[in-house]
């Protein structure tokens, strides 16, 4: 029996859909849609005139988007000084919480949670978290994109996820307490 | 190794265990350990649901017009591209022209030509350099937003 080929996709349907998740990579590293939109059009003149960039059929294509995407968002993160948003703690993570209007549904108050636990890890441990997670990228990939060595990838996305478990953890054990202090009262 | 020497080992790999990234070796090695060790199971449960939580969440979507755009306009600059490399090689192409008809055809001795030909070559020579200079400024120079 001959052997069926795989049906290759079209360049431009892999081309959208590597834009459309390195447009919230952006989103992911900047906070700001507007930013991220900026940076991504950046990252779409390189690709349109790097000597070396892949094509988009090349399997290596989407990790080196995301690693131009991730680089300019970076860039963008120092040039506007948002640096010092990343030093948040847990109040801040609290203060965040309490914005969240009280009715919203359990699964999307979990969401937010997640979301805001996300957004409050310094950079260098939110990318790392979401290239796995969200983005689905190998250890190998990710060594790629960011730069580091695939040996450190492991212990940096544990302490990574450690450090998120710990933050979701501490607003959970915030929240019981509150709602004990409510009761008492 | 004892019980707990042994999770300080493992909790690291639990990570690796997680995303499908150990040797087969070592992936026994963790599901062995946590068959004996209720914490680092529990653990890796956590972990295991924190990761299915980060999936489910939603980001902002690129809107297809915007997208569009942006794909439109990667080929627009790739077109822009390629034609200010055909300008500039059209440039050079008449210059060589020029400067092969100047001294094969003119009937001036040919101290006169050189000097002349020296003068134009200078001038564009420092065109040039000037050129390149203020365009690897342009691209790199960190203070270029820096009002004065």
């Amino acid at each position: 029996m001959p052997e069926i080929e795989p049906e290759s996709v079209p360049a431009d349907i892999i081309l959208a859909e590597v834009t459309r998740g390195a447009y919230k990579l952006a989103v992911q590293i900047l906070k700001q849609p507007e930013d991220a939109e900026d940076v991504l059009q950046e990252a779409a003149a390189v690709a349109a005139s790097h000597a070396n960039a892949p094509r988009p059929e090349n399997e290596n294509y989407r990790s080196w988007f995301f690693k131009v995407v991730r680089n300019k968002a970076i860039d963008r993160l120092r040039q506007i000084n948002r640096q010092k948003l990343e030093a948040l703690d847990e109040s801040t993570l609290q203060s965040a919480m309490q914005q969240e209007p009280a009715a919203r549904l359990e699964q999307h108050r979990l969401e937010q949670r997640v979301k805001i636990a996300l957004d409050c890890l310094p950079v260098t441990q939110r990318e790392i978290v979401l290239l796995r997670d969200y983005h689905g990228f190998a250890y190998g990939e990710i060594a790629e994109i960011l730069n580091i060595p695939t040996g450190s990838v492991m212990s940096r996305l544990h302490r990574a996820r450690l450090a998120l478990r710990e933050l979701l953890g501490a607003t959970e054990t915030s929240g019981v307490r509150e709602e004990k202090v409510e009761r008492v009262q | 190794m004892n019980i707990e020497n042994s999770c300080q080992h493992i909790e690291e790999m639990l990570s690796g265990y997680l995303d499908g990234e150990l040797t087969q070796q070592e992936g026994q090695h963790v599901n062995v350990h946590m068959g004996q060790c209720a914490t680092c199971a529990h653990f890796f449960a956590q972990l295991r649901q924190l990761q299915g939580s980060i999936q489910q969440t939603r980001y902002p979507e690129l809107e297809t017009e915007k997208l569009r755009k942006l794909l439109h306009d990667s080929t627009s600059r790739t077109l822009q591209g390629v034609s200010w490399f055909a300008i500039v090689a059209g440039v050079v192409t008449i210059l060589v022209m020029a400067a092969y008809e100047f001294w094969m055809n003119s009937v001036m001795p040919w101290y006169e030509r050189l000097a002349i030909g020296l003068l134009w070559g200078g001038g564009l020579g420092l065109f040039v350099s000037v050129l390149r200079q203020r365009l690897i400024a342009r691209k790199t120079d960190k203070y270029r937003k820096v009002k004065l």
